[in-house]
């Protein structure tokens, strides 16, 4: 059903709140703000870290407008879900504004059709129409609005459209009487349920007892709680029995039968409304997507990227560019005209010493930042651009989930990780998209022992590079042992519901090379201006602690772990130090002693893994602690250092036995 | 409002313009960090970057065009 722009609005008459419901990444929250404007609340819903929005429709003067966290399915199974229910179940709503995808109509119709059984005056904003009608998806809006009995508004809400028909819609928004035919036995199951809910409960939620009953079938948790402080236990008990005994007559959960007949229904409804149903991907582009995901193959394809990224960044950045900017430009060039100018400028030493010292502003600070790591962030930023453009991270973020999932972890925990190789700190943040604290600290602690990001992971590979394609395998290895290693430990320690991982799959697609350009010089200066000022001050610490005494001091009491036990020159030490202030900090330092011949081969995959394991940033300590709390994170700091350490010497260990030197 | 900018994780198209979050953020002022409202993913948006802007009279980025996509019902859940 079509509805046209009115310049004539009028309010809703009504009592309660308008509420938006929709899956997550249908664009909700942007037809929210069309709604409402900027001015919102947003607050934690009560009782929960779930944040919810609110705010009053613009053209709907008193109408409050809820918009909520984004649901996979019902009943619910993570928090987000469960917020959105209780907001239908306990708020009071005058109406609900369903916002779907018209790009994918079964999954939204598997929705509408729930919403629709709750018996609330109900709108379906089709939303993402645009980029419906680009993949050629053509729907017959008018065979929907039929089928469910309420009204469609094609919408595309980030450009503005349909949002004035959305408004209108809502004005004449109605009660639908659909509704879908169960099995007998649990259509008889929905009619007792009901009785037993008129005879016990005076105050009823605003959805309909057809819709209670069956969530109560589905074995929905908030319907639980509900029905916990409304009946008594006699009623809870008969309620129980009257779910068990429909299981042993269908011979499968009620739950599952009852989403296998909406499925049915949607199938029919879809058949009829899908006009045009879009291309789907197809030849070579295909064929190369499904093998990205395959759960062998893709592993496989894996490690061709990882070997294109070595050669890459590895070979060509750290090799041939580094080689030439610090070897050549910086060592033979700058570096000794400046510091010449700079010991005949300043007759101060120690002043001429905090420019161009061993520990100076220019000689470390800025030769680091700009000899060191720019020519390897530089390849590696390249080279992340066309994985991001090629829609290879949502893969990648597909395949890990497998083994996540064999280790026994939450699947939505992959997406923190893939994040934290962005950047730790996000990938922190990000772990609020799990249900429980323990499965949130447990992705925070695995994030900060084992992901290393892409900077560090940058210079990390540049400088395994150095030594050989294998010593780049043993510290994949070793970091993805670890990660697996304490991922399965802790996952036995603190078990918990699994639940999926649902990503949308891009086309795999050829970047553009200008756009991959762009993105990597707008990385390039985010990352100057963030790890500049962080280079100078991390020199400034070192020249402190050297001119004080207290650098000598602290690498003559590392050595029994630094040369004892981890077999490196006590000088790594003082890399270690930078390492705590950020990593690839450390790493660069590393770096330097490698390429000055400081380093073995050996010593530099033990160096790399003891820095990897480290805490990532002082940034991500930071966030730990505003996340979680400051015991949490001083206790991470406390349990990873010594692992590092303990997990770097034993490396050293199995390595010498193996014949590396 | 800007143009809208399609997230690298899970495809999410959004106004980086119309954060809430950002706009409240005391910082925000010369960020160049775009943040998926959707997944969390962080990017460094080539709008805000003046290198990338400087570069752009040269290159002139590809606009964001999805066709033929798998959307999640061509897959089953993992």
């Amino acid at each position: 059903m079509h509805c046209e722009p009115t310049a004539n609005i009028q309010t809703l008459s009504g009592v309660g709140s308008i509420a938006l419901v929709g899956h997550p990444n249908v664009g909700k929250s942007a037809l929210f703000h069309q709604l409402t404007g900027q001015r919102v609340i947003v607050s934690n819903y009560p009782g929960t870290t779930v944040e919810v929005t609110r705010g009053s429709a613009r053209a709907l003067p008193g109408v409050p407008l809820v918009d909520t966290p984004g649901v996979i399915t019902l009943p619910a199974n993570s928090e987000d879900e469960k917020v959105t229910e209780r907001v239908l179940l306990l708020e009071p709503l005058q109406a609900i504004l369903q916002v779907g995808d018209a790009k994918n109509l079964r999954r939204t119709l598997l929705l509408s059709c729930q919403l629709a059984e709750m018996g609330v005056p109900l709108v379906l904003a089709l939303n993402m129409t645009d980029e419906a009608r680009l993949r050629g998806i053509q729907l017959d809006h008018a065979s929907l609005a039929e089928a469910l009995g309420i009204q469609i508004v094609p919408t595309a809400a980030i450009h503005r459209q349909g949002v004035d028909e959305v408004t209108l819609a809502l004005q004449q928004a109605r009660t639908t009487q659909f509704q879908i035919d169960y099995a007998p036995e649990i259509e008889q199951a929905i009619g007792r349920f009901s009785a037993r809910l008129e005879e016990c409960v005076l105050q009823r939620p605003l959805i309909s007892p057809r819709s209670l009953a069956l969530l109560w079938l589905g074995d929905d948790p908030v319907i639980k709680e509900w029905l916990d402080t409304h009946l008594d236990e006699k009623s809870l008990l008969e309620l129980s029995d009257l779910r068990l005994a429909l299981q042993s007559t269908l011979g499968e959960t009620p739950a599952r039968r009852i989403q296998s007949t909406r499925f049915a229904w949607i199938e029919r409804v879809a058949n009829t409304a899908i006009l045009e149903s879009g291309a789907r991907p197809a030849g070579l582009a295909a064929w190369i997507s499904q093998l990205t995901t395959h759960p062998i193959w893709g592993w496989f394809v894996l490690a061709g990227v990882l070997y294109a990224l070595y050669w890459f960044v590895g070979v060509l950045g750290a090799g041939v560019l580094v080689g030439y900017l610090e070897e050549n430009l910086f060592g033979q060039v700058l570096n000794p005209a400046i510091s010449q100018l700079v010991y005949r400028v300043i007759p101060i030493a120690w002043l001429a010493e905090l420019i161009v010292g061993p520990y100076g502003l220019w000689t470390m600070g800025v030769t680091y930042a700009l000899a060191l790591i720019l020519p390897i962030v530089t390849t590696f930023f390249l080279a992340f651009g066309v994985m991001e453009d090629s829609g290879y991270l949502p893969r990648l973020a597909a395949l890990s989930n497998r083994m996540f999932k064999a280790l026994g972890l939450n699947g939505k925990a992959v997406l923190p990780m893939v994040l934290g190789l962005g950047c730790v700190t996000m990938g922190t943040i990000t772990t609020r998209v799990l249900e429980t604290k323990r499965e949130r600290l447990l992705a925070t602690f695995l994030l900060a022992l084992a992901i290393p990001c892409s900077a560090q992971l940058g210079v990390v590979m540049g400088m395994l590079a150095g030594v050989s394609f294998s010593a780049s395998l043993i510290w994949s290895g070793v970091v993805l042992a670890v990660m697996l290693a304490v991922g399965w430990l802790a996952a036995r320690l603190v078990p918990g519901e699994r639940t999926l991982l649902l990503v949308e799959l891009p086309p795999l697609r050829l970047p553009q090379a200008s756009n991959v350009i762009l993105k990597t010089l707008a990385r390039l200066e985010w990352y100057a201006k963030e790890v500049l000022p962080l280079f100078l001050i991390g020199s400034l610490l070192m020249f402190t602690l050297d001119k004080t005494g207290v650098l000598a001091w602290l690498i003559k009491a590392g050595e029994p772990l630094v040369t004892g036990w981890l077999g490196l020159p006590p000088a790594a030490s003082a890399a270690f130090l930078m390492g705590f202030l950020r990593r690839d900090f450390g790493v660069t330092g590393l770096f330097d002693m490698r390429i000055h011949g400081l380093l073995s081969p050996l010593q530099t995959i033990v160096s790399m893994v003891t820095v990897t394991l480290f805490i990532p940033c002082l940034a991500s300590v930071m966030m730990i602690a505003k996340e979680r709390n400051l015991r949490t994170a001083l206790g991470m700091l406390v349990i990873i250092t010594p692992f590092a350490i303990l997990v770097g010497g034993l490396l050293y260990r199995l390595l010498l036995a193996a014949g590396w030197s | 409002m800007s143009d809208p900018v399609t997230c690298s994780m899970c495809g999410y198209r959004f106004d980086p313009q119309a954060h809430l979050a950002c706009q409240s953020c005391p910082v925000n002022h010369g960020c160049q960090v775009v943040c998926c409202p959707s997944c969390g993913y962080q990017w460094a948006d080539p709008q805000s970057s003046t290198l990338a802007r400087f570069a752009m009279r040269w290159l002139k980025p590809a606009a964001p065009v999805n066709k033929n996509t798998a959307n999640l019902s061509d897959k089953r859940p993992l």
